[in-house]
């Protein structure tokens, strides 16, 4: 039978003799067409393997494609975090490349820790705010802005009043300039938060003129209270005018960047926020916030370097 | 008659070479592979003695030409899973112990003596008579009743052992006990079958 036979045993003297008589007993083969069935099955079950071998293959394939996908998503999630190291493994990066845009570096910023704070992440929005003027006073930006950065920081907070019912209308032909501005000043938002920033300037602009046609009362004509209303008078037409009030709404849009970004879940940025209000002279601002910082995030150390805000 | 059977076997069967080389592990392969010539030259190999070993176990051609027809489809469905872990002879013997096995337990008993043993008996040659000359076609038949008198596992055994040549270990893994059990069931088996030829 086989040529190979490594336990074969042989049989002995006593068995070879009954092992001969057994063979030689009737009954022999099974008959021929029950061969032929046989030998039929075994040719029909060959012919009738391709298509499940194929179908076998087929199923491995899908397999493997599942398999491959998961390991490619896997790679690619290691790859992300290899890329973009968590706040807890992140050390400071170098500097960016002056291209690099302060959008991406917002971005970025949501992965960095109180720890990460790294002198690049503070110094990289100053630098987008290098040329612009020095900021409006808080007295004069703070309410709406604080009103418009709890509505987006802190969802959880009551929303704030409308902002159209307390306050007229922006100038139609100036808020778009403005915002224009403005969004030219500060790459550092996004689209939405350019949205919103868009309405806070508009807002600022208005009460920055009405400041100014107060102050400029002796000077005043009929058409300030235009002006107050959403037109723009001749004064507020002037170059100066329109230098101040674009320098005003810069500040005002530079302040309330960050305050328009969503800071949920980002303390980190939160507090870069805090630390620009800071930098920037608005110490109201920056207390405020970080008094909201501490309620939002109690768990979460205040730095050290903002720990003098937290005094009276 | 082979050679009408299954030609490309006969084919195969004329190549010395061939016959003598490949294995039945070697062609139970190819035959997986899809080699249906393979398996033709396999069948011929053991059609004749597992047909005999299922005769003998089943006693009635029907029967045992269903189970011998059951234990070869069961060969074909398996053919891509075999692997030439034990001897083909094993694995085929195996098969056909397990069809024995679910035969043997469908009926609740075990295969019970023909129904014409007494008669049998009563027609062997007395051999305290002077007449009595051992022939070869006695001593087959004796060896057959003697057989048939044999408990299942002790006859399965037997024959496992006298037919195939299978070693103890084999025997003991096609039904599934151990060496010593398979040694005691010849042992018996063997004295029996003595028993009867010498009597």
């Amino acid at each position: 039978m086989t040529t190979h036979d490594p336990h074969h045993e042989p049989l002995d003297s006593q068995e070879r003799e009954l092992a001969r008589i057994v063979r030689a007993l009737p009954g022999g083969e099974p008959p021929a067409a029950l061969d032929a069935m046989i030998l039929k099955a075994s040719q029909d079950a060959v012919a009738a393997a391709p298509n499940r071998r194929r179908s076998r293959w087929l199923a491995g394939g899908a397999v493997w494609g599942i398999g491959s996908a998961a390991a490619a998503v896997l790679a690619i999630g290691v790859g992300w975090q290899v890329l973009n190291p968590s706040p807890a493994t992140h050390l400071p990066m170098p500097a960016r490349a002056p291209a690099q845009s302060a959008a991406a570096a917002a971005a970025d910023s949501a992965n960095d820790d109180a720890a990460g704070t790294t002198v690049e992440f503070r110094d990289q929005p100053r630098k987008t705010y290098d040329n612009s003027p020095p900021p409006a006073p808080a007295e004069t930006a703070a309410p709406s802005v604080r009103a418009r950065t709890q509505a987006q920081a802190f969802p959880g907070s009551p929303p704030p009043a409308p902002a159209a019912a307390p306050t007229p209308p922006a100038p139609m032909a100036t808020a778009p300039a403005v915002t224009a501005r403005a969004t030219g000043a500060i790459n550092a938002i996004d689209v939405s938060s350019v949205e919103s920033t868009t309405i806070l300037s508009a807002e600022q602009v208005q009460k920055l003129d009405k400041q100014e046609a107060s102050s400029n009362s002796a000077s005043a004509k009929p058409s300030d209270t235009a002006v107050v209303s959403g037109s723009l008078g001749e004064e507020a037409n002037s170059p100066a005018a329109l230098g101040r009030r674009e320098r005003e709404a810069q500040s005002a849009a530079r302040v309330s960047v960050k305050a328009e970004s969503d800071f949920r879940g980002r303390p980190v940025t939160w507090l870069a926020h805090i630390r620009r209000l800071r930098d920037d002279g608005d110490i109201a601002n920056a207390r405020e916030s970080l008094g909201e910082f501490r309620k939002r995030y109690p768990e979460f150390a205040v730095p050290s370097d903002l720990l003098v805000l937290m005094g009276p | 008659m082979v050679s009408r059977v299954w030609p490309n076997a006969s084919k195969l069967r004329t190549l010395p070479l061939m016959q003598g080389e490949l294995t039945d592990e070697d062609l139970m392969l190819a035959y997986g592979a899809g080699d249906t010539s393979a398996f033709e030259v396999l069948y011929s190999r053991h059609r004749g003695p597992l047909f005999r070993f299922m005769l003998r176990q089943v006693r009635d051609h029907g029967t045992a030409e269903e189970m011998y027809q059951e234990v070869w489809q069961r060969v074909i469905v398996a053919r891509a899973r075999y692997r030439p872990e034990a001897k083909f002879t094993t694995w085929l013997y195996q098969i056909a112990h397990n069809r024995l096995t679910d035969h043997w337990r469908a009926l609740s008993h075990r295969p019970p003596a023909p129904d014409d043993a007494i008669e049998r008996a009563e027609r062997e040659p007395d051999p305290s008579t002077p007449e009595r000359q051992l022939s070869a076609f006695e001593e087959r038949r004796r060896l057959q009743l003697a057989l048939e008198e044999l408990p299942a596992d002790q006859r399965e055994a037997v024959m496992l052992r006298l037919e195939q040549e299978l070693s103890l270990e084999e025997i003991g893994e096609i039904t599934g006990v151990g060496r010593e059990t398979v040694k005691s069931r010849l042992r018996y088996a063997l004295d029996k079958l003595r028993q009867r030829l010498n009597s």
